[in-house]
């Protein structure tokens, strides 16, 4: 069976509705006589129909969008007067029913400080990282010089945003982990307690066997779900040096030419080699870090997923990548 | 004044619930369009956030010259071209692909294979978008504005400034090509002959 190649343009159009009026009486009878032709449309139709489908929101991408919209009413680059609007409260009380049911899972980091615009931010970069383990890099593909439509010349997002639970798993998770944290060795049973005084303080590096790779960041190649498309997927991993020790209730990175100012009192330790500066941020601290750096036009990014994070730990991690 | 005009005119103003009623109102769409594009739940959360980031920026140049749904799709489906551009994923197909009416098969699927439940039409869902992903950017962008935005094709030529003429033949052009990957990969079937044999037959 096949169809007239002469009608198979105007098939097309006639699904759209968009034939000619004058045209369509004739495809009709056409159509009725010709099950090749029919049969095309109903390809077409079919094709269309499940393209058309609705697809599912992740559920934080709501809340998450609109915290990033009011960061740019914050960041005064349009509409200076634009207040916060209904979604501080509501999403961050749906935020809070997101962090209970993750609770219960015990995958959730305390949010300190759980109140204004930042928590609902907070809430949901502590939902697992679609990633799963892989620290997307600080330096999305896009993140700068996104050129969108004639109406906005590009001028780059300042901060990454937390993603939602991958809605369709990506086939080869394992894959994404090779290189994630997982890999790194732990010290072993490291009490919360010690671990947040050894990341505060006890921060030498050991100097006595080859140094570990400091962070990584493979940047440009975006993650993929296409199948064939997995092994070059991975949007950056991480890892760290030796002297990283504990566990911490956050981590962050951000990709700067140095330490911001607003960092500058904290308890850091740097990794020239690596170009990278890990900066021990008191947990009750990191949503005013985060702010800071979000003032600053920095993009940074959450970690919502890994060995390290856990939750109740006194001590949150701000990486600097330099830039 | 229809909702949107008047939602973008008290955004325009500086009402944050108007700016959050279209997001709600548009998000499921380009969220769905940069899935379609990108291929990746996470690309696809990253990118269509960024799409209303830059229309909350960019809102205040908006000028009714076209309704607020074609450009949130245009500026959407333009940041999907150009995040899959950056990303360097482009699909096997270019858009310039000469011979494409040469090599068109004839066979059309089976229309035994009409999915019936509702796992059936998920597995053809799921089936049309991989051949759409195996579509050049251009192809899927026309047909992604077509079939998921629903959008005209005055309204697609007007946001991607084609002409109409264009718009039609392109997209016959997309709609032709996955269908053949549909095909090549199984998913549709040639059926045997039910009528006289002609040119192009396979079966």
């Amino acid at each position: 069976m096949s169809f007239c190649e002469e009608y198979a343009a105007s098939i097309s159009e006639y699904l759209d509705g968009e034939l000619p009026e004058n045209e369509c009486a004739a495809l009709a009878s056409h159509l009725e006589s010709c099950p090749g032709c029919a049969s095309l449309l109903e390809a077409y139709s079919s094709m269309s129909e499940a393209l058309a489908l609705e697809t599912e929101l992740p559920e934080n991408f709501h809340s998450g969008t609109m915290y990033a919209v009011s960061l740019e009413k914050k960041r005064g680059s349009f509409l200076g007067r634009f207040a916060f609007g209904r979604w501080t409260a509501a999403t961050a009380a749906a935020a809070m029913l997101i962090l209970a049911i993750w609770g219960i899972y015990g995958r959730v980091y305390p949010s300190p400080g759980l109140s204004g615009p930042m928590s609902d931010y907070h809430l949901d970069s502590a939902l697992p990282n679609s990633g799963s383990g892989v620290i997307a890099g600080a330096d999305a593909p896009y993140s700068d010089n996104f050129a969108g439509s004639a109406e906005d010349a590009g001028e780059s997002i300042p901060y990454a945003t937390s993603r939602a639970p991958d809605p369709a798993p990506d086939p080869v998770p394992e894959q994404k982990n090779s290189s994630s944290l997982k890999s790194m060795p732990l010290p072993e049973a490291a009490s919360p307690d010690a671990a947040r005084q050894d990341a505060a303080k006890d921060t030498q590096p050991s100097g006595d066997s080859a140094p570990p790779p400091a962070v990584m960041f493979s940047m440009g190649q975006s993650q993929g779900s296409d199948a064939e498309d997995a092994t070059s997927a991975e949007a950056g991993s991480l890892s760290f040096p030796s002297y990283i020790e504990g566990t911490f209730s956050s981590i962050a990175s951000v990709k700067a030419p140095a330490a911001p100012e607003s960092l500058s009192g904290y308890p850091s330790q740097a990794d020239v080699e690596g170009g990278v500066e890990y900066i021990f941020v008191p947990s009750s601290d990191f949503q005013q870090a985060l702010d800071a750096l979000a003032e600053a036009g920095l993009a940074f990014h959450i970690y919502s997923e890994d060995e390290r994070i856990e939750a109740g730990a006194a001590s949150s991690l701000v990486i600097i990548v330099k830039s | 004044m229809d909702r949107d005009t008047e939602l973008v005119k008290k955004a325009q103003l500086g009402d944050s619930d108007a700016f959050e009623e279209l997001v709600l109102t548009y998000e499921k769409k380009v969220y769905g369009m940069a899935l379609r594009m990108t291929g990746s739940a996470d690309d696809a959360f990253d990118v269509a956030q960024e799409v209303f980031i830059r229309a909350y920026r960019s809102l205040r140049g908006f000028k009714f010259e076209s309704r607020f749904s074609t450009w949130l799709f245009r500026l959407s489906s333009n940041m999907c071209i150009d995040f899959l551009r950056k990303s360097g994923r482009r699909s096997e197909f270019s858009l310039d692909d000469r011979g494409e009416a040469g090599e068109r098969a004839n066979e059309i699927p089976d229309l035994r294979y009409c999915p019936e439940t509702e796992l059936e039409k998920k597995e053809l869902a799921q089936s049309v978008s991989q051949a759409l992903l195996r579509l050049s950017p251009e192809h899927r962008q026309i047909v992604v504005m077509r079939d998921l935005c629903g959008l005209s094709y005055g309204e697609i030529a007007c946001a991607l400034s084609l002409e109409e003429g264009t718009v039609k033949s392109r997209l016959f052009r997309a709609r032709e090509r996955m269908r053949q990957e549909l095909i090549s990969k199984g998913n549709f079937f040639s059926p045997p002959p039910s009528k006289p044999a002609k040119g192009g037959e396979r079966a």
